[in-house]
Order: C-alpha cells, then structure tokens, then sequence
C-alpha cells in the first residue's frame, strides 16, 4: 500500500522528491474562509492593491502546508507522531506563483533507539527565489 | 477592540484556553486551499484499512485554529497592525481526527528586542478530548510596537 522511505538507503545529501503547486486566488479565498485569521491583504484585492505588496498574499501557514504534505507522504506516522518543523518565511507569496516544495537529507541520527532524518527544507517560487527556509525532522519506523 | 502592545506581555504569561472543533466541512475546505486530496484524510473505507484505523487530519492544520491572532483574540485585544510572522516551530505528536475538540493552551515563552526589534515567543499546546498532547507550536512574531 503506502511505500515510505527506508532509513538504511537514504543517504545524506539526497534530495526527497519535490512537489510542485501552483498558488491561486481562489484557494486563498478557501484557506481564509477556514482559518481564524482574517486579513484582508489575503482576499481583499482594491485593499491590498494600496498597500505596499501592491496586490493579495498568499497566508504563510497555506504554504507551509507542502512542507507537511511531502514529509507525510515519505515518513507517514514517523512524520505524524514525531515530526518537528522550524520554518521562516522569506518571501512572500502571491496569486499564480508556481511553488516548489524540495527537502534534502542532511543528517541521519540514531537517538534512544529512534531512527531520525533531518531535512533541511525549502519552498521555492518560478524565479528559484525562497520563499521558506527551514529544517524538517521525521522519524523512520514504518 | 483595544491592541495588546509588546509592554503588556511578561514572560511565562499565560493566554486563555482557545477550544476548536475541527468539523469535517472545515476540514475539507482546507484541505482544498492547501490542495493536499490524500485518501488518509477524505476517504473512510480506504483510511479504515490502514494502520491509522480511519481518516486523520494533517498535522499541520494547527495553522486553522492557533493563530497568533486567535490567542490574542482569547483575551479580548487584538494584536496592533504590521505584525511580521518571523518564524515559527511545530512539533507534532498526536493524531487528530475529524471532529476532534481541541484545546490550545498558549504562555509567553519569551520576549526579547533585537536590532531594536520586538520579539515575542507564543508556546501553544493542543490537546485532544482526551487529553492527548497533538502539538505544540512556538510562533515568533515580530510586534509592531
């Protein structure tokens, strides 16, 4: 069924396969109508034209999302039960960006008997520039 | 609503407990927004046969309901505008399910000035209705005055 890595062939330096999404208004509009934060330089487009930003941004925690979804999709319960994130948002992120979500192994640690992969983490925009950096923790035991 | 200014915080100082129920609708619309259709978290008769025992929710969903503002919010002020989120850590340690009642217990773990910036450290623990621990976030904010 679910095929999750395995910690004796993963390797430092080896790169996790990326996810690639594109940001749109309308999930903007979605993930706002969810979250219990409203800010109108999300959804409100005159208003967020007169700021600075000159247009709506994408909320920081819709996108810290793909950093979640790639490490439950390698590490499933390691990443559930045991994961630990540090993130800073860099950049921000606006309506038709095409985001690239990458984590490379940089370090692998055996810890109270625990197998653990640390990732350092990255989501990218179409002009490679970062828009989150940070480190990702999962432990191996599927 | 009155703003809550770096100066009204000491470390250690405690928030009132925010309770969320994670409703399926809710659910499903953000996970929508984050564009993440896994089966594990939509679809019961395939969750059912694995290890999970039925449908979980992301870990990270914490970002719906534990917010910096809606810790301030507990407390009746609100936070002053221009806040800049700086960075922010998650642990996670519990599985949450769909209709999952959660409580979000959050203190002053810091505050500190760098570089003439105002810092403040937001520990939040998000407990089940049972009791389990699901997370703990540690958002750092950057207050505006």
């Amino acid at each position: 069924m679910d095929r999750y890595i395995d910690f004796e062939e993963l390797s430092i330096g080896e790169e996790l396969t990326p996810l690639i999404k594109k940001m749109t208004q309308e999930k903007i509009n979605k993930y706002v109508s969810t979250a219990e934060d409203y800010n109108p330089i999300h959804v409100d487009i005159e208003f967020a034209k007169k700021t600075p930003f000159k247009g709506t941004i994408a909320p920081g925690y819709q996108y810290m999302a793909y950093i979640s979804e790639l490490m439950a999709r390698d590490f499933g319960r390691g990443w559930y039960l045991g994961g630990k994130l540090e993130l800073r948002l860099v950049k921000i992120v606006r309506p038709g960006d095409l985001l690239t979500t990458r984590a490379k192994v940089v370090d692998k640690k055996e810890e109270e008997g625990e197998k653990i992969v640390v990732c350092e983490v990255r989501v990218a925009n179409q002009d490679n520039e970062d828009v989150i950096v940070g480190t990702a923790e999962a432990r191996c035991i599927n | 609503m009155k703003e809550l200014l770096f100066d009204d915080m000491s470390k250690g100082m405690k928030f009132p407990d925010i309770v969320y129920t994670l409703t399926t609708e809710t659910i499903e619309k953000y996970l929508e927004a984050i564009d993440d259709l896994n089966p594990l978290y939509l679809d019961d008769d395939y969750a059912d046969k694995t290890p999970y025992e039925g449908v979980i929710v992301p870990p990270i969903s914490m970002g719906i309901y534990s917010t910096v503002s809606s810790v301030i919010k507990a407390l009746g002020v609100k936070t002053p505008p221009g806040l800049i989120h700086a960075q922010q850590r998650f642990e996670f340690t519990g599985l949450v399910r769909p209709d999952d009642i959660l409580t979000v217990k959050t203190i002053v773990e810091d505050k500190f000035e760098k570089k003439g910036r105002k810092f403040v450290v937001l520990k939040s623990e998000v407990f089940n209705q049972k009791g389990v621990k699901i997370g703990t976030s540690w958002l750092t904010p950057i207050w505006p005055k």
